[in-house]
């Protein structure tokens, strides 16, 4: 494969490098992230299994694979989850390398560790920099160690309300407490001050037991109107370790990531090569391989905090690829097989800005309720910087087993605002009819002056949503609306009538030749 | 024939005939066409082409366009008039609030009589360990309220009913 890195000279070979098979890659994921995983193998001539519940018989990565092998019922422990399954799926189809994709197994040290003893390649870091990131105090510990700034807290977890209240009165209020197990915003606390602690560890701590089966919590200092952006970190065998810039990921619900920007506007080039350097080193201090994602909490006064590190794919990588011109799930697939990143050590120059929507199955009128329906029809926006990175076609039933993601929308500009005029553009090019989505939601994100400033921070949506979706539609849209929906009416009566009196003197004319006729005449 | 349109909380007066139509008695020049195959149509008027998705229901049509979606409730002159005489609203738009999914009812927030703003939360629906607030569709009264707190529920179940008011002016959405 050819590489702009000059080849490596095998003296140099560190432990644990040297080329592995990866002709054939087992997907353990579903949706439009094995998609997107498919299609890179694809390119880079790798042949694919998809891996399938039979809630998932008509999903379009299970076709678009070399090979599919069904794997158990819907409900993701008994199929996606289950890890006898997956390894058996992988030995029944040959193949030698497993992507986890994101989500489900993919940072489960567990599952790394179970694919690597079956003689399969692991297309992801080392189970011990999965376990060292994955324990929040263990990596809070790890960090400060290598210098990187920690949000202020306890690198231990508190052993009772008592002690997180003692903490808390040093540190200052308000603060959180969290799931050192944690993740997604489970066993997670806001406490504004003393009187609510107790209550609010208790809370948290029962809420980590059932998420993680882990309840023990520690504390940080909440931080006022912070802004998540992440680094985008790649690392090869050969000992170089890259970043990629930034990604703006401030747009959320409930720390549920919905818009996300590369570059971030609010990261000039000094703050992205002293964040990048940060990412590095903590990727390597936990001896890190592969695609990963270093989060940080950035402050209005421009200082940053490490908040986690994504020990995978992240779903939000291809702002990252259209910035930088870098396919990051085939650089995964080259360091996995022992190769080099292709990706040199100098800092790269962001090319150019990216959005992505995150197009989910939720009715953002409704609380952002999950909902279910049938895709009757599904149109995909096209033409000059737009990419849809989907997950569904029509036809397909979306249930409640799954995350709601049905698709991603990215749009590429030369500047931010071409990008957000090129999103507006393919958001309203996009149609999915059958059930609500969150498109609506992005459209009016996309016209608010607040977001357009690009001076927003984690609180944006819990502060904005609702005005923005309150918004109603102009006079004359409702106009329009509802002249078609009267000529529709009056077309599809005029239709219904002559066939619902398709009496004996009508005999012998076919229906058909009647709807054509009538056709004819509109 | 003269329909009677409620979209978005409001109503408009469509004449349809022939090729010429009348929107609220002014005359217009429109066609809509079906894009073959698809739920799109096209509507074209003078100096205006829109295309909507739309899916028939049972009294009217849901549009979509840039992933808003409106209901349009379309009610022929004679059935309104009907209507009318029979003390019914027009397009009445009251809205059974039914469980988009199977789940338990945490908390039920609202009572028979209860005014709800359109949007109000009308009961709490615990559902893939998610705490989901339901919300009123329309504006109105609470005219019953099938189930309580604690209780299980399946997809589909009626769990709140609404009435708008006789006046949709009376109280904005």
């Amino acid at each position: 494969m050819p590489s702009i890195l000059p080849s490596f000279h095998p003296s140099v070979v560190p432990c644990g490098a040297g080329s592995r098979a990866v002709k054939r890659v087992l997907i353990a994921n579903r949706g439009e992230i094995a998609c997107r995983i498919i299609r890179a193998c694809h390119e880079e001539g790798i042949e694919a299994v998809a891996v399938y519940s039979e809630a998932d018989r008509q999903s379009p990565h299970v076709r678009a694979a070399d090979t599919a092998v069904e794997i158990g019922p819907p409900p993701a422990k008994d199929s996606y989850l289950n890890v006898d399954r997956l390894l058996g799926a992988a030995r029944h189809s040959g193949a030698d390398a497993v992507h986890p994709g994101y989500g489900f197994l993919a940072e489960r040290a567990h599952f790394a560790e179970a694919v690597e003893q079956a003689g399969l390649t692991f297309i992801g870091p080392p189970a011990a920099a999965i376990r060292a990131m994955g324990e929040k105090t263990e990596a809070r510990r790890r960090m400060a160690a290598a210098g990187i700034p920690v949000v202020p807290g306890t690198n231990d977890p508190v052993r009772d309300a008592a002690e997180a209240s003692q903490v808390a009165r040093e540190i200052g209020f308000p603060v959180m407490l969290k799931a050192v197990a944690g993740g997604g915003g489970k066993g997670m606390r806001r406490v504004e001050d003393s009187s609510g602690i107790a209550s609010a560890f208790k809370a948290a701590s029962s809420e980590a037991q059932s998420a993680f089966g882990d309840g023990a919590i520690y504390l940080e200092k909440f931080l006022e109107c912070p802004r998540h952006v992440e680094i985008q970190v790649l690392a090869d065998r050969f000992g170089h370790c890259v970043h990629l810039g930034e990604r703006e990921c401030s747009v959320q619900r409930r720390h549920q990531k919905l818009i996300e920007e590369c570059p971030s506007p609010a990261v000039d080039i000094d703050l992205r090569i002293a964040m990048g350097k940060a990412a590095v080193q903590a990727a390597t201090s936990v001896g890190y391989l592969g695609a990963g994602t270093v989060e940080f909490l950035l402050t209005p006064g421009g200082r940053f905090y490490f908040l986690e590190m994504n020990t995978r794919l992240q779903v939000e990588h291809p702002v990252t690829e259209m910035v930088y011109g870098v396919d990051i799930v085939r650089e995964q697939l080259r360091i996995a097989a022992g190769e080099s990143t292709t990706v040199p050590g100098r800092p790269m120059r962001p090319r150019g800005h990216a959005i992505e929507c995150r197009i989910t199955s939720e009715d953002p009128f409704n609380g952002f309720l999950p909902a279910t329906g049938r895709i009757e029809f599904l149109r995909i926006p096209t033409g000059p910087g737009v990419r849809w990175d989907g997950g569904i076609e029509t036809g397909n039933t979306i249930g409640l087993f799954y995350d709601p993601l049905i698709g991603k929308l990215i749009a590429w500009g030369e500047t931010r605002d071409r990008a957000i005029r090129r999103m507006r553009r393919a958001l309203d090019e996009l149609v999915i009819v059958g059930l609500p989505t969150s498109q609506p939601f992005h459209r009016r994100v996309l016209d608010d002056p607040v977001f357009l400033s690009g001076d927003y921070d984690t609180d944006y949506v819990q502060r904005h949503g609702e005005k923005l979706l309150s918004t109603r539609p102009a006079r004359e849209t409702l106009e329009l609306a509802a002249i078609a929906a009267a000529m529709a009416e009056h077309e599809a009566r005029a239709a219904a009538v002559p066939i619902a009196a398709n009496g004996p003197d009508a005999a012998g004319e076919s229906p058909w030749l009647r709807a054509a006729r009538l056709q004819g005449l509109r | 024939m003269k329909y009677t349109v409620t979209v978005g909380g409001e109503a408009f007066e469509v004449d349809v005939s022939g090729g010429r139509i009348a929107l609220d008695g002014k005359p217009l020049d429109a066609q809509l066409h079906t894009v073959v195959g698809t739920p799109l149509r096209q509507l074209v008027l003078t100096g205006r082409s829109v295309t909507f998705a739309m899916v028939r229901q049972e009294e009217g049509w849901t549009l979509l366009r840039a992933g808003e979606i409106w209901d349009a409730t379309v009610v022929d002159e004679r059935t309104r008039q009907l209507r009318e005489m029979t003390g019914q609203s027009v397009g009445s738009g009251d809205q059974v609030v039914a469980a988009p999914m199977p789940g338990l009812v945490l908390r039920v927030e609202v009572q028979v009589g209860t005014r709800v703003k359109a949007g109000a939360g009308l009961l709490v629906l615990e559902a893939m360990k998610m705490e989901n607030e339901l919300r009123s569709p329309i504006a109105g009264t609470v005219t019953a309220v099938h189930v309580e707190s604690g209780q299980r529920v399946e997809k589909g179940a009626r769990l709140v009913e609404v009435a708008a008011p006789v006046d949709p002016c009376e109280e904005g959405r």
